[in-house]
């Protein structure tokens, strides 16, 4: 179960890493050296989707 | 940045090593497989970290410094659940988490709303909800290791 947990914990990181990482890249390729406004929000979406998830988790115990 | 590549490099070195070794052996986890499997995952995440030592997509604007507090948070709480998911914490402790994600959450949004009107505090804003999440993700590499440690308060 550890294995698992690690490997989820992992996945997690790595998706986020390269989430990141990726919308950087993007404006850097576009010639910005900072994200919009809107692309920020994209990851205040992404945040409030999993906290929705953890709540709910959290809620059946 | 040369993230294509870095794609390109992970995925069949992965795909390879599942189809290799596909054979009924029971369960991937808790295997010589699972301990691979996580082996090349290891690698993959430092050759990400390793891009950034490089200076190559690096967080630089202020934005992109409190997205990469937005995704560190996101990970906490994907960790979060991983854990609560395998019983490994307790529903009051995920809360609690829960809570202090919350907490570094509302200092990054601050921080960014108040960029634009005084730079210096939303950098302070920034720093303080940097700090709460370092210790949320040394808490959860903690439970991830098996080691007890309270909740950062």
């Amino acid at each position: 179960m550890k294995t698992e947990v690690a490997l989820q914990i992992l996945l997690a990181l790595i998706g986020q890493a390269g989430t990141l990482s990726a919308a950087i890249t993007k404006a850097r390729a576009e010639g910005r050296d900072d994200l919009t406004t809107e692309e920020l929000q994209a990851f205040r979406d992404r945040d409030d989707e999993i906290s929705a998830k953890l709540d709910e988790a959290i809620a059946k115990g | 940045m040369n993230r294509p590549s870095q794609g390109v490099g992970f995925a069949p070195s992965l795909g390879g090593l599942l189809t290799a070794r596909r054979q009924p052996r029971g369960p991937v986890v808790g295997t010589g497989l699972g301990m691979l499997l996580i082996l090349t995952l290891l690698v993959a995440l430092m050759g990400l970290q390793g891009c950034a030592q490089l200076g190559l997509a690096q967080p630089q604007g202020f934005n992109e410094k409190v997205a990469a507090g937005y995704t560190s948070v996101t990970s906490v709480r994907e960790a979060t659940l991983a854990l609560l998911t395998a019983k490994s914490i307790t529903p009051a402790e995920a809360q609690k988490i829960q809570d202090k994600c919350n907490e570094a959450r509302a200092g990054l949004d601050t921080a960014s709303t108040l960029k634009g009107v005084d730079f210096k505090s939303a950098e302070n804003r920034l720093a303080a909800a940097t700090q709460l999440i370092i210790a949320l993700q040394s808490f959860v590499a903690d439970r991830k290791n098996g080691v007890q440690t309270p909740v950062p308060q």
